[in-house]
């Protein structure tokens, strides 16, 4: 090729390029408002409050129609029908007593990550910053206080990857109480301490001041029992993650890290606090990469994603039984109890 | 022995061309150009990927930070065959070509493979392949393609060019997803766009060098340790590296000491990022006057510079700002001019192979570092692992400077 045939085929090459881009900016993107969407339509009302004792699951909808991105309800009763969709948009969103929480992206905001704390009819406190991508949310069986977690990354720069950051929320204000960081940890009843502490994944005992969560050092998953008000943790067990207590408070359902070949693969699992026993959900066959909710004594919620969106699915934790599709299209489940 | 070749060589260069007053050959310039488009896109990508991961596919990112060590090792493996294989063909364009591609070619099928965690991993790798791949040929062209007493100016203007890319990529995806809010997609298809012109760039622009057979020993995997220059450049680049605490933990203690918001966190690296950009001709002219290794070796001083500050200032936001303004110093005086120094040690016929094992040595050198320096902090606590860091990297600088043979002429 000559000089100026090479300056030719450059042209085209650019002109190729952004006729990709734009192409697909224009025409090929699949969005929320495309007609050809709209009619896969869920049933629904909007609701201005939750519907008081009613017992039911919270969660973000994540249908490709009007309802995408916005907060929903579905009575316990009834969980695959009509959904009652509130006013708020959350990434991730949990509710108890009175009190929610909902962490949010927003790429109009410097940093964009936000979270606010809400009440029953769904009005929001202040907008609070996030310090990351929002991972995980929860909120104390008391409706005092609120956990939430949320993956920092640094710049290319710093090499390294992730970490996560877990803070006690007020959940009447949105103030700040505590940095699990900053919590003193100890081991056998000595202090543990490293730089590469990682916490996430809070769930709190119904007094709202005591919590279990995941520690993570030098590539070890502990489990933690801690104190809000003490500022203090101790390590009770090792690989778990994202602890839930039931609602009885005898045991933990938490996903279990296999070891695959490259992948990662979560199984359901549950331990028994008082003999530190653990059962496999072996008749989950799939990765669930979520912190789980209890529905029930027996059964726990959590989602699967899924081609554009996900489900919340549920599954019987103390004896083999396929698991059940409960919310096609919905993510975030937080139980109403 | 090597000398009289590359002087054969150097009249072989593709067309010199002035530009202002830099000279830095047409390759350099148009190489600047992918590595510039090529770090846009990647960055954009590596920018939004937490949020895509979290958000939109709902996985944890968690692994994904264990698994970028082992990146780092096959990528260090990929390099060192990358410039090994590319010096013996003498085809250093081809191989960086199949670099940038490779790495283009990983943006789209992103957006195809959905939630697969696996496939997402593999892409990634893929991704850090092409970059493995890639970056020895690249240096090698560069040095091929620059006569010898501008080499430093030649690799300055292309890390100048390089690092702006890293820049300005996460402000592209911002103003992309501030446009359009979660339009992630839209950032994996452009990504690909900005790609696509960089590789367009290389393999219609820039040309392979001439290098005329050497010694047969110089083609051998082993070749650059034949040369006893080069390896003392490695060995104290080595050192150097060891004693180099990595820009994260720079950046946790300034956030711990200056005490300032977590989301201010990215500026910490950006405004690095500013300073080398601003200083990397200027260091890499420098060096062509005053002698690479000399600068090199300066560069540590300004890393010293920054462990002092971190270890008796009370903290504060003109500390942080002064201490990454040092960082960029540091980079600029340093990463490019190192590659420089040894592409003059270097026959052109191991020219990348010498280039990926010095890459090589001071990753390896630099996770070293990160490990001693974690494993001091939570052991010792601050104060000491900076301290004890700043006595190290004062020692290392210490030996460069009394090592007459480094900076002896014939190795300048």
């Amino acid at each position: 090729m000559t000089a100026p045939e090479r300056r030719i085929v450059f042209v085209f090459v650019c002109l190729a390029a952004v006729g990709i881009s734009a192409y697909y900016a224009l025409f090929a993107r699949r969005t929320p408002s495309s007609p050809a969407e709209t009619t896969a339509t869920s049933d629904f009302n909007a609701i201005e409050s939750l519907p008081p004792g009613q017992r039911g699951v919270l969660f973000r909808s994540t249908v490709p129609d009007a309802t995408f991105g916005k907060v929903a309800f579905v009575p316990i009763e009834k969980p695959g029908g009509p959904w009652s969709i509130t006013s708020i948009s959350c990434d991730r969103v949990y509710f108890q007593r009175g009190r929610g929480v909902c962490e949010f992206i927003d790429a109009s905001l410097v940093p964009p990550y936000a979270m606010f704390v809400f009440d029953e009819r769904f009005r929001a406190g202040a907008r609070r910053a996030l310090t990351g991508v929002p991972n995980r949310a929860r909120i104390s069986p008391d409706g005092r206080r609120a956990a939430i977690t949320v993956f920092e990354s640094g710049h290319s720069y710093a090499e390294g990857g992730f970490s996560t950051r877990t803070t006690i929320v007020d959940a009447t204000t949105g103030d700040i109480i505590g940095d699990l960081e900053k919590f003193a940890v100890t081991r056998n009843g000595a202090p543990f301490k490293a730089v590469d502490f990682n916490f996430w994944g809070v769930t709190f005992a119904p007094d709202g001041n005591r919590f279990y969560a995941t520690l993570r050092t030098a590539g070890i998953n502990y489990l933690i029992e801690g104190d809000v008000d003490g500022q203090s943790a101790r390590v009770l067990h090792t690989g778990v993650e994202c602890p839930s207590l039931s609602p009885d408070g005898r045991r933990l359902a938490f996903k279990k890290r296999t070891v695959g070949s490259l992948t990662v693969f979560w199984k359901v699992a549950v331990l028994d606090l008082s003999t530190m026993a653990e059962t496999v959900a072996e008749w989950e066959t799939r990765s669930v990469d979520d912190q789980v909710d209890w529905l029930d004594d027996e059964h726990v919620v959590y989602h699967l994603p899924k081609s554009g969106g996900a489900d919340i699915w549920a599954l019987r934790t103390d004896r083999a039984e396929a698991p059940r599709l409960l919310i096609t299209g919905g993510y975030s489940p937080s139980v109403v109890r | 022995m090597y000398q009289a070749e590359r002087a054969g060589g150097q009249r072989s260069l593709p067309d010199l061309v002035r530009t202002g007053r830099l000279q830095v050959s047409r390759n350099v310039w148009f190489l600047g150009v992918t590595s510039l488009l090529t770090d846009v896109s990647s960055e954009m990508v590596a920018s939004i990927l937490p949020a895509y991961l979290v958000l939109q596919l709902g996985l944890s990112p968690m692994l994904f930070g264990t698994i970028d060590g082992l990146y780092q090792g096959v990528g260090s493996l990929v390099r060192w065959i990358g410039g090994a294989a590319a010096d013996r063909s003498r085809r250093h364009k081809e191989f960086a070509v199949a670099g940038y591609a490779l790495s283009a070619m990983t943006r789209l099928p992103m957006l195809l493979v959905g939630n697969a965690w696996g496939a997402i991993v593999a892409l990634v790798a893929l991704d850090r392949i092409g970059k493995g791949f890639r970056t020895a040929p690249r240096d090698a062209l560069i040095s091929l393609s620059t006569r010898r007493a501008d080499l430093g100016t030649a690799f300055g203007v292309h890390r100048a060019m390089d690092a702006f890319g890293a820049l300005i990529g996460p402000m592209v995806a911002f103003v992309i997803l501030a446009a359009s809010p979660r339009a992630f997609d839209l950032v994996f298809v452009i990504s690909f766009s900005v790609a696509l012109i960089g590789v367009g760039c290389i393999a219609l622009f820039v040309e392979n060098v001439a290098v005329t057979a050497g010694a047969r020993e110089d083609e051998s995997l082993g070749a650059p340790f034949k040369h006893p220059a080069f390896v003392r450049t490695l060995a104290v680049a080595c050192v150097l590296a060891i004693a180099t605490v990595s820009d994260a933990f720079v950046y946790l203690l300034l956030q711990r000491t200056a005490n300032f918001g977590a989301q201010y966190f990215p500026l910490l690296a950006a405004g690095t990022a500013v300073a080398y950009v601003a200083l990397a001709i200027p260091a890499g002219w420098a060096a062509d006057r005053v002698g690479r290794p000399v600068v090199f070796v300066a560069g540590h001083t300004a890393l010293l510079g920054v462990y002092v500050l971190l270890w008796l200032s009370s903290g504060g936001m003109n500390v942080a700002v002064a201490c990454v303004l040092l960082l960029g110093s540091y980079y600029a005086m340093t990463d490019g001019v190192l590659a420089a120094a040894a592409s003059a040690i270097l026959p052109p016929q191991a020219r990348g192979n010498g280039l990926a094992v010095l890459a090589t040595g001071v990753s390896l050198s630099r996770l070293t570092a990160s490990v001693l320096f974690g494993w001091t902090w939570s052991r010792y606590g601050t104060t000491t692992a900076v301290m004890v860091f700043a006595v190290a990297l004062v020692f290392g600088i210490a030996a460069a400077f009394t090592s007459r043979r480094l900076f002896a002429p014939d190795e300048r």
